[in-house]
């Protein structure tokens, strides 16, 4: 059997390696060191078509450095990035809020440190955005490709990317029909399908579609917990659609430091206590309930306003306006609550590091990676049972009902004043928890497939 | 040879709807036992061209000042014209006059105003009267008003009047003609009551499909199991279809032709939302036919797999239902489908499913069997719902003939 691991997504994509492009790009650096004999691919909607990609490309896609323009037109116009003096002056100084809060001050102008870090955080999160990278150069098909792939049942195509957005399953049915190559998909989690009042209006019918024609197409589906592949099986008999062979494996929690960076704290964190939750602010994710214990624990004095901070990192989703505006306007708990977002790896493990606690009383989680990267951290952990969080958590989370908003205003007071209980944890986390390197995750991922196949 | 005269709404030149169908079938029986069968009709001109109407039919012109407001009535309107209107009178007495029926026998009650003024006149006091009924009409055009958004008062009072004719109507008969065991009841029940015969609506021996409609078929579908459904553009049809099958999506298939629309329905269901909602998909697995012959939908319907019928409201007992189950086909119906055929629910292959889940459900699990063998009692109790045993077995026949050497004695 010839495995191809399909880098559609990844081969547009050259921003910051978030969520499901990270997981793609995480499993394929490690694919040619499991076996040697996996090679890589792109799938060309507009022949239906997947070409080999050329060997002595690849590294510099899965890095970022280059991409593959897919699209019959001209490339989309570039975001463009400023290379001045000044800009470089001006960030230099931006990472000194104070010497830059005392220039503009000279200059007239008055900004607090908040106002400031908020500015970083806006630029930091607009280069972190997922445009096309100035810097990464773009191949055409036919300057990527080392020509199609001549497909047979001797063929694998490994594909977990944004399939939904990249791929024409339909017509990869059709192929398969003709061609009768095996097509293996990563499954993250049927919540559109579960839940649809959890995902973005615009998206539902997407991605229904595309599960209802993955199962159809897939002969094996990679699942990235027990628990999404329950939802899997469950969808396939509700829905009397054959189950494809399946297997789970966890994703890594390893985040690497990035090394010309050196992960900071923000200056609002400094000498405080806080509470991290990392997560895109969402219904699902259940910022409204976490919020409100918060303001309890405020408003009751459970815990002390001046020593203690509630941080949400992520970015903004959809349909949490309401959540925001009584975040930002209610007094009794403004200065308390710090949104980041758009923060760079280094950052992410330096929030991580530095937390008192984490944080996830999500609704539904196919997986929960924040989660695994909190334990990874060693680091106590309030959460929901819900969907996998359980499985990822075992017996090292303290759990909580995402609806009952009075318990994590105990917890939350709880692991803030009882610092005991919350080394407690801690030490059983250290003591037990064993987290999932990438290494493993991949070792796990290749080695499940290949049973299956 | 003895005659008959039959009255109604609509012309049957060209038989489309149930009704129109049943009016032929009663014609066919008649004529095969040796009557001589007569038609006359008011009808509503708009929704028949002349081509479709014969000499004895005559357009609705008047419209009562009773009933001025309020929509979808033309056939009450219909039964105080041919009453009142000098010229639509005097074509019915025409009619009577030439043909000196033996027997008359009104579809539908909508036109027993008609008969009554005719009889004040002296011109058919001897001739008696037969009810056929197409469904107890009253609570129907009594919903169909208020879903309409007519007033419920006067839904009421439209129901009231129909009551009226058809109490009166079946009184003055000499028996009632019911399409179903429970509209019949219903008729017993309103007491002076001569007999009630049951005459289910049902369809006529197939045709046999051509080699190429055949062809045409196998073209398509080719060796996929596939799911079949006609029906008309009548609401119920597409409401139903977009409720129970439309609703969760058409993904129980894979991406391949697996499901036949036939008739008037199609459009309906193509341009509904759930439809459009996933065209890619449900357009690969969708097959339309909006204007099959005969044969086409004969040969669509014997190489089906099985047939819907997921109709959630409307009146009578559907002709499509009784074509269901006439194919020997797996049949997945809701209860409102099968009224009328009641005797065959729990009957081998025949799975009833009122929601949207059941429906899914019933539709998963026969695409799962293999397709359906029917025992000899069980493919003979189907026979039941064409036409020539349906009246064979109500007495129908043995009552209008006898009461015909009566009339000619």
């Amino acid at each position: 059997m010839k495995y191809f691991f399909d880098l559609s997504t990844t081969a547009r994509w050259s921003g910051h390696a978030v969520g499901i492009v990270r997981v793609e790009r995480e499993l394929a650096r490690r694919a040619a060191l499991i076996d040697p004999d996996i090679a890589f691919c792109i799938y060309v909607p507009h022949e239906n078509a997947f070409h080999r990609l050329r060997p002595d490309i690849v590294d510099d896609i899965l890095s970022g450095r280059l991409g593959v323009e897919f699209g019959p037109g001209p490339p989309p116009p570039l975001a463009a990035v400023p290379d001045s003096l000044r800009f470089r002056v001006r960030e230099a100084v931006l990472a000194l809020p104070r010497l830059y809060q005392i220039l503009q001050r000279l200059k007239g102008r008055s900004f607090t440190l908040d106002e400031i870090a908020a500015v970083k955080r806006d630029e930091a999160a607009r280069r972190a955005a997922p445009v096309p990278s100035p810097v990464a150069a773009k191949r055409t098909i036919q300057e990527a490709s080392a020509g199609r792939i001549d497909l047979s049942s001797k063929v694998t195509i490994i594909s977990g990317g944004l399939d939904w957005e990249y791929k024409d399953l339909r017509a990869i049915y059709d192929l398969k029909q003709v061609h009768k190559f095996r097509y293996a998909a990563v499954v993250y989690d049927l919540i559109p399908q579960i839940f649809p009042h959890y995902v973005v209006p615009s998206y539902v019918g997407l991605l229904k579609d595309y599960f209802g024609e993955l199962f159809w197409t897939a002969d094996i589906c990679m699942c990235i917990s027990e628990c999404t592949r329950r939802d899997m099986i469950k969808y396939c008999s509700d829905n009397g659609v054959p189950q494809p062979r399946s297997a789970a494996f966890p994703l890594g929690c390893d985040i690497p430091d990035e090394p010309a960076q050196l992960g900071a704290l923000p200056a609002q964190l400094a000498g405080k206590r806080y509470a991290l939750f990392v997560s895109t602010i969402e219904p699902r994710k259940n910022h409204r309930t976490l919020y409100a214990a918060w303001a309890r624990c405020i408003e009751q004095g459970l815990i002390d306003p001046d020593r203690c901070r509630l941080v949400f990192v992520g970015r903004t989703g959809w349909a949490t306006g309401d959540l925001l505006q009584e975040i930002e306007n209610n007094p009794a708990t403004e200065s308390t609550i710090l949104r980041l977002s758009g923060v760079s790896d280094s950052e992410l493990n330096a929030l991580y590091r530095g937390a008192a606690f984490g944080l996830f009383p999500s609704f539904y989680e196919g997986y929960g990676l924040p989660l695994a990267e909190m334990l990874n951290h060693g680091k106590a952990c309030i959460s929901s049972r819900s969907g996998s969080l359980e499985e990822v958590g075992g017996s090292f989370v303290e759990y909580v009902d995402p609806l009952d908003t009075i318990a994590w205003s105990s917890q939350l007071a709880r692991y803030f004043n009882d610092e005991a209980a919350c080394a407690d944890l801690e030490s059983r986390v250290a003591a037990s928890y064993r987290p999932v390197t990438w290494d493993d995750a991949a070792s796990l991922f290749f080695e499940r497939l290949k049973a299956l196949a | 040879m003895p005659r008959i005269l039959s009255l109604s709404t609509y012309p049957i030149v060209k038989p489309v709807h149930g009704g129109q169908r049943r009016i032929n079938a009663f014609a066919d029986q008649l004529r095969a036992n040796g009557w001589e069968f007569h038609y006359a009709s008011v009808f509503e001109a708009p929704h028949y061209p002349k081509a479709l109407t014969s000499p004895n039919d005559i357009p609705l012109h008047y419209i009562g000042a009773e009933w001025r407001d309020i929509p979808l009535i033309g056939d009450l309107q219909s039964g105080v014209f041919a009453a009142t209107s000098a010229h639509a009178y005097d074509h019915f007495l025409t009619i009577v006059r030439s043909t000196k029926p033996d027997v008359i026998q009104l579809e539908q009650p909508f036109l027993w105003p008609l008969i009554k003024a005719l009889r004040d006149n002296g011109e058919i006091q001897d001739v008696p009267i037969i009810y056929s009924s197409q469904n107890w009409e009253a609570p129907l055009k009594y919903d169909m008003l208020l879903k309409s958004g007519v007033k419920e008062s006067d839904a009421r009072k439209v129901q009231d009047y129909i009551v009226g004719l058809e109490s009166e109507l079946v009184a003055a008969s000499i028996a009632t003609v019911a399409v179903s065991a429970s509209d019949a009841e219903h008729y017993r029940a309103l007491g002076q009551c001569p007999p009630v015969f049951v005459v289910p609506n049902g369809v006529s021996r197939p045709v046999q499909p051509s080699a190429q409609d055949e062809a045409a078929v196998a073209e398509i579908f080719g060796e996929e199991k596939y799911l079949f459904f006609v029906g008309s553009a009548y609401p119920p049809n597409i409401e139903g279809f977009q409720n129970l099958v439309l609703k969760k999506g058409l993904f129980f298939r894979p991406p391949r032709k697996s499901l036949a629309i036939c008739g008037g329905v199609s459009h309906g269901i193509f341009n509904s939302p759930q439809y459009q909602a996933h065209i890619h998909a449900n357009s690969r697995r969708v097959q339309f036919f909006p204007d099959v012959s005969d044969g086409g939908l004969e040969a669509l319907k014997r190489s089906a797999h099985a047939i819907i019928l997921p109709i959630e409201f409307g009146g009578g007992s559907n002709l499509k239902t009784a074509e269901a189950l006439a194919s020997g086909k797996w049949v997945i119906a809701t209860q409102v489908a099968l009224r009328g055929f009641e005797r065959f629910v729990g009957q081998p292959g025949v799975i009833v499913a009122d929601t949207p889940d059941a429906f899914r459900a019933a539709i998963i699990r026969v695409l799962a069997e293999k397709p359906l063998k029917l025992s000899k009692a069980a493919a003979k109790l189907r026979e039941v719902v064409y036409w020539d045993r349906g009246f064979q077995d109500s007495g129908y026949l043995e009552f209008v003939q006898s009461h015909a050497k009566h009339s000619q004695v």
